[in-house]
């Protein structure tokens, strides 16, 4: 650590002891030649004359050695007592446990479970479940004919031929069989195959089969979504392990289900549909379509299976269009529930005749006219209200236009693009235009709720959740609409829809179908469109049946008021417990609703009087 | 005086050593244990998802109506059962005293066993309804 300068090169002053560089640059009269330079105060304790005074280029070369060196020093100490603070931070004082359960919870999520679907009350309609996938690395398999022939003996679905190609290929990744059992992963795992491998997937798998295969839907091995709810909130179910409650509740599923498969073997009819539709928040309850499927085997389902009767399937709905008429006339004030009209002649229009399917040849009020659900009648109120009327009236209530509902299979409802008179006609008995029975619930829902059209939903909706509507009827064309309603159960054509108790109120609707263009006579879709407690209700019900043929029991009949009607009292005798309804004594609302009829008929005597 | 530093020194660094791989084998193996218990973690929740679906299968409302029927003396509540409150008949004011009393009792031994068993005894006839709405709530 010395530094020895020559005898030459001193041109320094006196060394005073000093660690310091003589900065005075003193004179040379205190030269003390023959001494060693001994810098930096190191040693002290040297006799001080020894002590090498600089001065010129080297003193410099020393000093911006210093500086330089305090400099690095400097920048070092900061640096080291950064990394200092930063460790005491990481260490003690920041909160270690919880950044690495964070840590932990994105490396789940990471993992991308697909989301469960639940029912309103949360019974798992779908999930996924961890499963092993076989594959192979074809170049690393040795003996490819003899690893085909015993995988072929673990997996009897796959034909040997198939599984020697693949091992033969030579290709680093094939996949040889999806989602085994855990037995089959065992056996193979035994089997000691070099090439084969494993993989953990997830595989969809639907607890409740065909129950609600329409609204869930089902999705591909791949786990995207095609169909239902499966499909539409794909991207959701995708992104989070969180379940998706719908509003669907599987026991009232399942009695509806039940119920119109019941009536489809009785009946020997092709399909059915039902719906059960809170009228007070949109929701959709129940939602079936059969023939059903199931989607744990979806890939072998029949497309008339997969069709989504409730949703995608568009049906001239007959006569319960006659409700929508009737409400139309009623709050355009076209007509008031004491009017009637004089049913005894057909109405001849072009070609065509209407005329009523049980005739009573006679003047029927308001009330009767639905009661008795007389197509004359209604034709002769559509009339009066007027095309354009009628036209904006059904666009209101949400029948001309696609409904918007959480599912991709959603119907074009179908009319005629120029609404000429005699549409008007066929239109207010429910022929010439086709609805999904999505549409018509949540038409029907706007009629009985008070005149509030809600948005239909698959998903629940918290129960304190205010469901906004448009008003397209008055409240007291609700009111009137409700009581016409109960009417009909009571003395009509839905007398078999009468469940004692839940004041059920509806329409039957029957209507031929169309083959190519044309009516056909024996292929009929029956329906009840109902709501129930007509008091203050709570449920549209629907329920259709496709090509029901007569029987004994209903003397050939397979009308309406036959076949869906007494699907709709049983479902709402079954559910009516369930939602904690509590069964009303009817008599007293029922008396109530039936002065009414006593009244338009005792003001009626004088009107069809009159008429003759 | 620069021994006794240097010593001091290099004990420091030895045991700041020591410590460092002490430390460094201690999250070795707790990350070990995370690891274990990560995937303890991952077989039960794979173990309850099965479960939940198998519990979900094997609640079907078929299945369930189907074992109501082999193993239960219910039938599906009919609304005629379900009888509101204020409809139910005036008891004789010569039962009401028993009632009276009856109730007095219980309160009287309210967590005594045999205090409860005579309410349901005297209460079965009419209560039978009043409960079954409840059930159905």
């Amino acid at each position: 650590m010395t530094i020895r300068v020559h005898q030459h090169d001193r041109i320094g002053g006196p060394g005073d002891g000093s660690p310091r560089f003589d900065r005075q640059g003193s004179g040379r009269d205190s030269e003390q030649p023959g001494k060693p330079c001994h810098p930096c105060g190191l040693d002290r304790h040297i006799d001080q004359s020894s002590y090498t005074v600089l001065d010129g280029t080297v003193k410099q070369a020393l000093e911006v050695g210093k500086t330089r060196l305090i400099a690095t020093g400097l920048v070092l100490t900061v640096a080291f007592f950064a990394i200092g603070v930063r460790l005491v931070d990481l260490t003690l004082l920041q909160d270690s446990g919880r950044t690495s359960a964070k840590h932990a919870a994105t490396q789940f999520s990471g993992d991308q479970v697909r989301g469960d679907i639940t029912d309103r009350n949360g019974v798992i309609l779908a999930t996924s479940l961890p499963t092993a996938s076989l594959f192979a690395d074809a170049r690393l398999v040795p003996d490819p004919e003899l690893a085909a022939r015993e995988l072929h003996r673990i997996l009897p679905g796959k034909p040997q031929a198939e599984l020697f190609a693949k091992l033969k290929s030579s290709k680093q990744f094939v996949w040889l069989k999806r989602h085994l059992t855990p037995r089959q992963q065992v056996q193979i795992n035994g089997l000691g195959i070099p090439g084969l491998n494993f993989r953990r997937e997830q595989r969809r798998f639907y607890p409740h089969g065909a129950l609600t295969a329409h609204a869930v839907g089902f999705t591909s091995i791949d786990n995207q979504g095609l169909a239902g709810v499966e499909q539409s909130f794909d991207e959701l179910l995708t992104g989070t392990a969180e379940p998706l409650q719908l509003s669907l509740d599987v026991r009232i599923q399942h009695i509806l289900a039940e119920e119109l498969s019941g009536a489809m073997s009785e009946f020997r009819a092709v399909g059915a549909a039902g719906m059960v539709y809170d009228v007070r928040n949109g929701e959709v309850v129940a939602m079936v379509s059969l023939p059903s499927y199931d989607p744990n085997d979806a890939g072998n389902a029949v497309d008339d299976a997969r069709f989504n009767r409730a949703t995608l399937g568009v049906y001239e709905m007959g006569s319960v269009f006659k409700l929508f008429t009737t409400a139309m006339a009623l709050d355009e004030g076209v007509v008031s529930v004491n009017d009637g009209y004089d049913t005894t002649d057909p109405i001849r229009a072009g070609r065509f005749t209407i005329r009523d399917y049980k005739p009573k040849k006679r003047w029927l009020s308001i009330p009767e006219i639905l009661i008795y659900s007389s197509n004359i009648g209604t034709v002769h109120m559509a009339m009066e209200a007027g095309t354009s009327k009628q036209k904006a009236f059904l666009s209101n209530l949400g029948l001309t236009r696609p409904a918007s509902f959480e599912l991709s299979e959603i119907g074009r409802p179908r009319f005629p693009s120029k609404w000429r008179e005699i549409n008007t006609m066929t239109i207010s008995y429910g022929h010439g235009i086709s609805v999904s029975p999505l549409q018509l619930v949540r038409a029907a829902g706007a009629l009985v709720n008070g005149g509030e059209l809600k948005s239909a939903s698959l998903i629940k909706r918290s129960p304190d959740e205010l469901v906004t509507g448009t008003r397209v009827i008055s409240k007291e064309t609700s009111r009137q609409m409700r009581r016409l309603m109960r009417l009909v159960v009571l003395h009509g054509t839905g007398r078999k829809a009468n469940a004692e108790g839940f004041m059920v109120g509806g329409k039957t609707g029957t209507a031929d179908k169309l083959r190519n263009g044309r009516y056909v006579r024996n292929a009929r879709m029956s329906s009840f469109l109902g709501a129930f407690p007509m008091n203050d209700p709570r449920y549209v019900v629907f329920a259709m049946i496709d090509e029901p043929k007569g029987t004994k029991e209903t003397h050939g009949f397979a009308t309406g008021g036959w076949v869906a009607a007494p699907v709709i009292k049983r479902l709402v005798e079954r559910m009516g417990p369930l939602v904690a309804l509590e069964p009303i004594d009817d008599g007293a609302d029922d008396d109530r609703i039936e002065q009414l009829l006593v009244e338009v008929q005792a003001r009626a005597g004088g009107q069809s009087l009159a008429s003759q | 005086m620069n021994k006794v530093a240097l010593i001091a020194w290099l004990t420091a660094c030895a045991v700041s050593i020591w410590f460092a791989f002490h430390i460094k084998y201690k999250v070795q193996e707790l990350e070990a244990e995370l690891g274990i218990a990560r995937a303890e973690m991952q077989q039960d929740r794979e173990a309850i998802k099965i479960l939940e679906a198998e519990w979900s299968f094997l609640n079907q409302p078929s299945h369930l109506a189907d074992l109501a029927e082999r193993h239960l003396d219910f039938a599906p509540m009919l609304a005629t059962q379900v009888v509101h409150t204020d409809d139910l008949p005036e008891r004789e004011s010569q039962d009401s005293e028993g009632l009276e009393d009856i109730i007095e009792e219980i309160l009287r031994n309210a967590p005594d066993k045999s205090g409860k068993k005579s309410s349901e005894k005297a209460g079965g006839a009419n209560s039978a309804p009043l409960m079954r709405t409840g059930a159905a709530q």
